[in-house]
This record gives structure tokens, sequence and C-alpha cells, in this order.
């Protein structure tokens, strides 16, 4: 028979990431808005005659970067946050839109550790939780190093004495 | 021809206790290596090529989410004895770990350490003296089952069924591809077609003629419907298998089995398309770890009544009526999303069409066809509402969207590996949330749309409590600020 569904509130997970997080994530910014202008860098050389629309487009743009440079990269330290336990991972992530991610441990497939050229340089990495579902990784980015590989360490030993396939 | 002789000499398949080993290549050899434990479907099509010869393709699904090991050209038997070997020796070799003996008496003579080898001819010529045999009518009939244990059959195809086809979402795209293909043809004849219409046109009504040319579209598209439904479904079995699995036999010219492992069943999706939902009909696919979540090897009915539908659901996942459960509803603020989202939709398409017509003087009428999604919004965003809903009985979700494509998932809350709650910007000032479990089977996630976002962890907590626990906020909320959002019947229990 169904069951009641009590309405519940989840609190915040209880750890920050990094706060070099932010410059990741401006140079992030940076680097997705060169392509786009230098695309209308190029278009504005060659073809005069369609100034106005040309500046509309800038302005577009600029616009644009200025609100990935000044609004996005504090927003989302707010929002991103993680925390795990024995048997589950906890993470939040986004800005404008957002999403709250629980896996439990036990059916955790692989825990990985990525370090991107910026995130070397900045002693950071990105951990991903894999689970036997194609839409189920769950990312903790932007984390100082020690502590990414803290986490990969506990949740590889919780995994392994975990039994069964995971699915 | 000689080539052909060549991948068949070089093509060997071998089945030991604990994997499935596949060589191939004339040149380049190739070694497919796949666990027996991580064997999770079968899948065996003949073709109609395939039939007149006694062969089949037999295909083994891993749950990967690539293709699997795929052995063609094999005589029917050997395929079945293949089948029985993987999915059902496998169980008898897991029942007593030690002894991984094989349960098929066929296999007596293969020593279980060194494996079972056989010849896997992959063309389609008869190229093996041996198979003349193998041509025998009892041969080609895919229900032929050499093992002992005992079948229950749960479904078995009504041609009064066909009715459904041309108002199937995949009936009346079928029929409009087949069309696009056509599309050169009635061009090139198109402008003896419309001399011949302007000379009818001086003697009738034009409105008589467009009406009698959709008819006969829709009559065609309705024919070719029927007949893709035929050449599928036709003589469909589903048969419970006592050692475990269900399969699925059906196809007119070609034939199609699939086998799914019970153990790997962790759902039922049921699909409504609007039309068909309206005749009364509705059909049935199995959430499997190994299987795609719609069509292809997951489907266990196609549109059919919609009892029979209910029946089989409540058979193959051993549960009472979770599909005729009453669902819990989303909410007034779910309704006035799916209204804002469908006007806004149809405000898209037509304002371009009315910028058109006002500024550059294209032909009024034009706005008649650009207005249609608005006014459809007057039927689809109740209709969408209507279609939302969610349940938890007896360790299983239930969860329902769509209007004009209905889906109702049954998912087992143990094949559930995790849970995401997403917000948009307008989700969180409504204080909505769409709710993502995530599964190993399937689709991979099945969605709870336009919740209330306590009720989504609400949902998240019941299903798979000790993983949501931990997190619950010190002074758990008894129930949301704004009294609108959670009434009565949306928290109630329905038992």
């Amino acid at each position: 028979m169904s069951e009641v569904i009590t309405a519940v509130a989840l609190r915040e997970p209880a750890h920050r990431v990094s706060p070099r997080a932010k410059v990741v994530w401006i140079i992030h910014a940076i680097l997705g808005a060169i392509f786009p202008l230098a695309g209308l860098g190029v278009w504005m050389w060659f073809d005069e005659a369609r100034r106005s629309a040309q500046l509309w487009l800038l302005a577009v743009l600029l616009v644009w970067l200025l609100l990935d440079l000044t609004v996005m990269p504090w927003w989302r330290y707010r929002v991103h946050r993680w925390e795990y336990n024995d048997v589950a991972v906890y993470t939040r992530s986004g800005w404008v839109s957002q999403e709250r991610r629980v896996a439990p441990v036990s059916r955790v497939q692989t825990v990985d550790l990525q370090r991107g050229p910026i995130q070397q340089a900045l002693g950071l990495a990105t951990v991903t939780v894999t689970t036997a579902s194609a839409a189920g990784a769950v990312e903790i980015e932007q984390l100082d190093l020690a502590t990414a590989e803290q986490i990969v360490a506990d949740l590889t030993s919780v995994t392994a004495r975990t039994p069964g396939d995971a699915t | 021809m000689a080539f052909a002789a060549l991948r068949w000499f070089t093509t060997r398949y071998r089945v030991t206790p604990t994997q499935v080993q596949l060589k191939t290549g004339v040149f380049a050899r190739q070694t497919h290596t796949t666990p027996l434990d991580r064997v999770r479907t079968v899948d065996v099509t003949a073709p109609v090529i395939h039939r007149l010869l006694g062969l089949v393709r037999l295909e083994i699904g891993t749950g990967t989410h690539g293709k699997g090991l795929q052995l063609d050209g094999l005589t029917s038997g050997e395929a079945e004895a293949l089948r029985v070997a993987l999915l059902h020796r496998r169980r008898a070799a897991t029942a007593n770990t030690a002894a991984a003996a094989p349960t098929d008496p066929q296999h007596d003579q293969a020593d279980p350490a060194s494996g079972l080898y056989a010849d896997a001819p992959t063309d389609q010529h008869p190229v093996h003296p041996g198979d003349a045999h193998h041509l025998d009518p009892q041969h080609l009939d895919l229900d032929l089952d050499p093992s002992p244990e005992p079948e229950v059959e749960l479904a078995r195809f009504d041609p009064a069924w066909v009715r459904y086809a041309p108002f199937t979402t995949s009936g009346l795209l079928t029929g409009l591809a087949i069309f696009g293909f056509a599309q050169p043809f009635l061009n090139r004849s198109g402008l003896a077609v419309w001399q011949w219409a302007e000379d009818v046109a001086e003697h009738t009504a034009v409105l008589v003629i467009v009406a009698v040319a959709l008819v006969v579209v829709l009559v065609v598209l309705a024919v070719l419907a029927m007949i893709t439904y035929v050449l599928n479904y036709w003589g469909l079995r589903v048969v419970r298998h006592g050692a475990g699995t269900i399969r699925v036999t059906r196809g007119l010219l070609t034939t199609r089995a699939t086998t799914i492992e019970e153990a790997r069943l962790r759902g039922v999706t049921m699909g409504e398309a609007v039309l068909v939902r309206a005749l009364g009909g509705a059909s049935l696919d199995a959430v499997s770890t190994g299987l795609k979540g719609e069509g292809g090897g997951s489907t266990l009915l196609p549109p059919a009544d919609r009892a029979v539908v209910a029946r089989l659901a409540d058979d193959v996942l051993g549960t009472a009526a979770p599909l005729g459960t009453p669902l819990v509803q989303h909410g007034p603020r779910a309704l006035r999303r799916r209204w804002t989202r469908a006007l806004l939709a149809g405000a898209v398409v037509l304002a371009p069409f009315l910028v058109a017509v006002l500024l550059w003087g294209w032909p009024w009428w034009l706005l008649v066809p650009a207005a249609i999604p608005l006014l459809a919004s007057v039927w689809l965003a109740p209709a969408r509402y209507a279609a939302l809903g969610h349940a938890l009985v007896d360790d299983e979700l239930v969860t329902r969207a769509g209007a004009l494509q209905r889906n109702t998932t049954v998912l087992e809350t143990r094949g559930i590996i995790g849970w995401t709650v997403q917000q948009s910007f307008f989700q969180r000032r409504a204080g909505l949330a769409t709710l993502a479990a995530t599964t190993a089977a399937g689709d991979g996630v099945y969605l709870v749309t336009d919740v209330p976002v306590e009720q989504a962890w609400g949902i998240a907590l019941a299903g798979t409590p000790e993983a949501i626990e931990p997190f619950l906020a010190a002074s758990p909320r008894s129930g949301p600020q704004d009294p609108g959002q959670l009434d009565g019947r949306s928290v109630r229990s329905t038992s």
C-alpha cells in the first residue's frame, strides 16, 4: 500500500570547496568568452557593412562576460558544497540552476581524481564518484589536493568493503 | 564467397564455466571475452533469410552501453542451447558454487574446465554441411526449449491489438518517414496531379479535394503503421521460465526472442500515447540492467489493451497493481508552472509570425497554423498537470508524466543508486524541484518532475532512508510555510 511521504528538508553539505575555486571559474569564464569574441572580431574585420548588428552582439557578449566574471564565481562558491560519510556522498553545485546529489556509498563503482592544467597550477583537484548509472556520477569540483586525496582514499576503502556489483 | 568461408572458419566461440569468448578475424585476430556473471540478457534474432536457412543471430547484453557480444549464424538449436547455458546454467553454477556442472545434458561431453567449443558460421550461406537437418521446421521454432524446467505463459498476442498501431507515436513517425521517402516520387508527378486537380477544381470545391487528399494520406499512414506492427509483434508471447527468466518472442518474418533475467529486472514503464490511451490501450517496457529504456529489446508488450498491460506488469514485478495506485499530485505550483511553460512555448512560436505579418506584410492566414501551439496549451497545460504524479508503494517508486506520450514508471527502490534534486532558477522561486532517481537499469535516470522540494527529499528519504537520514536538517520542518504548497491531498496516504 502507498507509503506516507513526509515533507523533509536537507541541511547544506558541511564543507565548502577551496577558495581558490573562484580563480578557476574566472579563468574558465575568460576562456569560454575568447572563442565567441575572436569569431566576432574576424567578422568585424571582414564585414564592415553590418556594424550595428555586430556592436549589439559585442555588447551582449561583454555583458555575459562581465556577469561571468563578477557574479558567477562568488555565487558558485556560495553554492558548491560537499560532505560524505560511511553511508553516502552528498554534494551541491551550480549557480543559476542548482542541484544536490546523494549517492549511497554502497553503489559507488569508481572514485576518480582529475587535475586539469589550471587546477595543477593552483593545487586543486576534482573528485568524480561514479555509480553504475550513466547519469549517476557525483562530482566534487575544485577541492584542494590534500582534501581530494583524503576523500579518494576514504571512499575507496569503504567501497572495497561493500559486497555486490553495485547495480 | 571464399572470404565468407574464411570468416566462417576463423570465427569461434567458447563458453567456459566463468566466461564467454568470441574469436574473430581472418588477418587481425580479435578475442572478445565477457564474464558469465555479467551476462544480463540474451537476444535471439532470426531475419527472414536466416530463418529459411534455420540460422539465428544471438546477442549477449552485458549492461554496458556499448554493443554486446554478437554471434551471427548459429543454428537455432545451438542458439537455444547456448541461451540456456548462459542464463540458466550460470544460475545452477551459482547455486552449488563448488561444482560448476552444466545443467544441460547436451553439454555433458564438454569438459567444464576446457569449455565448450563450437563452430559459428558468420555468414548467411549454408557453409556447414551438417546444417541440412536444421532446415527441419521444428528447428525454426524459437520456442524450442530443451531444459525441463516449467514455463508459464504470461501474455499472448491478440490480433485485435493491431487497431492501436495507427495511433502510436512511432506508428505516426514511421508513416511520415515512409511518406517523406516517397516525396521525390510525389514531386515528379506533382505537376500532373496539380493540373488534374485544377481541372477538377473547376467543378468541385477545393475544400472537398483537400479533405479527400487528407483522408487518403491518413488511411495510407494507418495501413503502413498496422503492417509495421504486424511484422514486429505477430505471434508475441511473454513467458516466465522456472529458472528465473522472462522471455519475449515475437515477429512475423523476422523473429526475435529476448530473454531477461528476473534478478536484473528493476521495474517497468507503461507508455500511453495520447490517442492509444483514449482507445484504452497502453504498451509495456522492461526496466532492466543490460537493456536500454524503451523499444528494441526491452519491449514486453506493444500497444495492447490496458487491462492486459496492467496484469502483465503485476505478473512481471510480482506485486499487486503498482500501476493502478492512485498517485499523489504535485500541487498548484506545479500546475501554474505547466501553464506558464505551455503559454510561453506557444507565444515563442507565434511571435515571429506576428512580426512578419504586421511589419513585412506576410499573408495573414499564416497566423492560423502558427497559433495552434498557443491554442493547444489550453488543453496541454491541464493535461500535463493531470499526468504528473508519484507514489511509493511496497518498496516501489511510481512516477508518471507527459500528456502526448504519458509514461508511468515503476522502479524498485533497491534499484535506485542515487538521487539528484535539480532546481532551475524559476523552480527555486516556486519551491519546486525535479527529483531524479538514478539507476543502472533502463534509461539510467527516472524523473519526478516539479514536485515541491521538501516532498522530493521526502520521497528520497522513504526510498533509501539510510542514505538520506544523515543529511536531514536539524529541526526538520513538519510542513511548508505556504499551506497551498502541500495540501492534504499531496501528503495523505492512499492506502
